[in-house]
């Protein structure tokens, strides 16, 4: 997929439809991709641009393998996997948080600074690990892939870490929030060997997004 | 639990018969095209003691070394991570007395710890050259032009080198505690202005803008350089930027100009760069090597030598090799004698065929079929007449009469 045409990653999903609004602002057009959810690639002709949408958790990979010069990535996911890539805009979308949160009855006599050894249902393992390992504590993540919030009813676990934006599944599953591990927002994210060798293109749309997200930040 | 015998350990591999073919041509031609350029070949070993092993090393990659102990003195060895460190203790130890500067080029395998789902190799084959004991831009430029000539010889003359210079971050980030500085060299390796922002909130605003305008200064080299004479207020800033810029444009008056681009807020690998920093990509953004002056290293083992160097990387290059440009045709072999002398193949041998004679009794169609399957393009199939044997080729089955001669010859014109 790689020459000079410039290829970019779009999520599906909560952040499409920024996504798409940032490209706009910046004179390309995927708004196709808001109506045809089957069509997974969209040419933007006049830019010369080619669009791909796919699993905002797999944009990393995608980035960091050649495939796409360009992607747009949760900050938990760039987190989480540490790829080799670079993460040059702060998009500002796409806002939530990582949290560690236990049931409201077990929150009533916790006392966190005692923790030495706990158990922990998440998608986030490697983000999970290095939270607990960094406070000296030992950390038994229990993976899983969805519905994070069942684990403690069902006594899975008796914590879970896991995104949170509005707190409503939380709340509807009996949680409360313990800790923010980490804010997240989407980021711009680009390939490194793509910079060297496209960095004309690449260079004057980042500045187009950031001077538009600069004067007038993008809602959801 | 039974062992799978078969099983290989993460991050290693086997390279068959074209691969390994390409490989071997990658490493010798850029070995004879770095002999040819009067770079002399040094082995070292495939472990050091740890104390060795380290220097040089960030501690990710201290973490990544594969370690063990030494039998009778119970000290901690390590399998080596990288070869210039040893090329540097070298020219500080047995090549301390011949003259300067010194040339050397190498040929080997360094091991890190491949971390999983990361795509990481354990054993990374490298092929690389220094220039020991030449402080001037003119060694910086010789190692970039062995560089481009080598990518040269064997066949891929689109690449692009990004330069940049430790010693110009390095500059800019004076006075900075250490625990910043690392925290800075995270955030400039992802080019996050924002995370940049966050660490430097408390920084004067002069320092602050500075530091994060770092993660703006690549591109073209001209405007990079503009950009980049803005900030640098301090004599090594400005002298870093002088030393970059000389550099630059002597490639630039070899006609290197479109395939250079310069990105001074890359701050990454080997920690004892102190000068300009390589990275090489092929035209599809494969990494094929980095590099870079290294002035306080082989003072590590003695005396105080300044230092510049690069090593390809094998598997890059083989990458690059099958997808950005059509590799020579190859074959297993070139024929399949039956039948006939050992002379007759000693002849076939010496005029530089491969020549395969099958062991044992032989069946016609066995053979046909062997030669298709191992990519051998022709069979030889004597016995019948003196002198004359029957041509048959792999692909398409044609059968024709001829002499060796006249084969050795037919088979060199097409």
């Amino acid at each position: 997929m790689r020459n000079s045409k410039i290829t970019v990653a779009i999520p599906k999903g909560r952040n499409l439809k920024p996504t798409v609004e940032l490209f706009k602002r910046a004179g390309i057009d995927f708004s196709p991709a808001l109506t045809n959810d089957r069509k997974l690639i969209f040419d933007d002709e006049k830019a010369g641009i080619t669009g791909i949408i796919v699993r905002d958790t797999d944009i990393p990979v995608y980035v960091e393998g050649g495939a796409v010069d360009i992607g747009v990535s949760g900050k938990d996911q760039l987190d989480e996997q540490e790829k080799n890539i670079y993460e040059m805009l702060d998009l500002g979308y796409g806002y939530c948080r990582l949290v560690l949160c236990e049931p409201a009855s077990l929150k009533e006599n916790d006392d966190p600074s005692r923790w030495t050894n706990i158990r922990v249902a998440s998608k986030f393992t490697n983000l999970t690990t290095k939270y607990f390992q960094a406070r000296g504590i030992h950390v038994e993540i229990i993976k899983l892939y969805g519905s994070i919030e069942i684990a403690p009813l069902v006594g899975l676990s008796e914590r879970v870490v896991d995104l949170v934006s509005t707190g409503a599944t939380l709340k509807a599953n009996g949680l409360v929030e313990v800790e923010t591990i980490m804010d997240v927002t989407a980021r711009l994210v680009v390939n490194r060997a793509s910079l060297k060798t496209k960095h004309k293109a690449i260079s004057s749309l980042i500045k187009a997004m950031e001077e538009s997200l600069s004067k007038n930040p993008i809602k959801e | 639990m039974k062992l799978n015998p078969t099983a290989i350990p993460h991050g290693t591999r086997t390279y068959l018969f074209e691969e390994a073919a390409n490989k071997r041509f990658l490493e010798q031609t850029i070995h004879s095209h770095l002999r040819s350029r009067g770079f002399q070949e040094i082995v070292t070993p495939p472990f050091e003691y740890h104390e060795s092993a380290t220097i040089g090393l960030r501690e990710e990659e201290r973490n990544r070394l594969i370690r063990f102990t030494e039998g009778d003195s119970g000290r901690i060895i390590a399998l080596r991570a990288d070869i210039t460190s040893q090329v540097a203790r070298s020219a500080a130890t047995h090549l301390l007395s011949r003259p300067l500067p010194l040339r050397l080029c190498y040929t080997g395998s360094v091991f890190r710890r491949a971390r999983k789902g990361k795509g990481e190799k354990f054993v990374i084959s490298q092929s690389g050259m220094e220039i020991i004991g030449h402080a001037g831009e003119d060694a910086d430029v010789e190692i970039v032009r062995s560089i481009v000539s080598a990518l040269d010889k064997v066949g891929l003359s689109g690449f692009s080198l990004s330069l940049g210079h430790a010693g110009f971050i390095g500059a800019i980030l004076e006075g900075c505690d250490e625990s910043d500085c690392e925290k800075i060299r995270a955030a400039l390796i992802k080019k996050d202005k924002g995370m940049l922002a966050k660490i430097l909130a408390d920084a004067p605003a002069q320092k602050k803008s500075k530091i994060i305008s770092l993660a703006d200064l690549f591109g073209d080299g001209e405007e990079v350089f503009k950009k980049a004479g803005a900030i640098a207020d301090s004599d090594n800033s400005r002298s870093a930027l002088e030393n970059l810029e000389k550099i630059y444009n002597a490639l630039r008056g070899a006609g290197l100009r479109e395939k250079i681009s310069i990105d001074l807020g890359e701050m990454r690998g080997f920690g004892y760069y102190t000068g300009v920093n390589m990275e090489l990509f092929s035209p599809s953004g494969i990494p094929l090597g980095t590099g870079g002056r290294y002035d306080n290293l082989v003072k590590r083992f003695g005396p105080d030598i300044p230092a510049v160097g690069f090593g390809f990387d094998i598997d890059g290059m083989i990458e690059a090799l099958a997808k950005d440009i059509s590799a020579p045709a190859w074959h297993g072999s070139d024929v399949v004698l039956v039948g006939g002398s050992k002379e007759n193949a000693d002849k076939l041998r010496s005029a530089g065929l491969m020549v395969i004679v099958p062991l044992g009794e032989t069946d016609l169609d066995e053979v046909k079929s062997f030669a298709k399957k191992m990519d051998i393009p022709h069979i030889l199939l004597g016995g019948s007449k003196e002198g004359s044997f029957s041509w048959i080729k792999s692909a398409s089955g044609s059968t024709e009469n001829c002499g060796l001669d006249d084969f050795i010859k037919k088979y060199f014109s097409k």
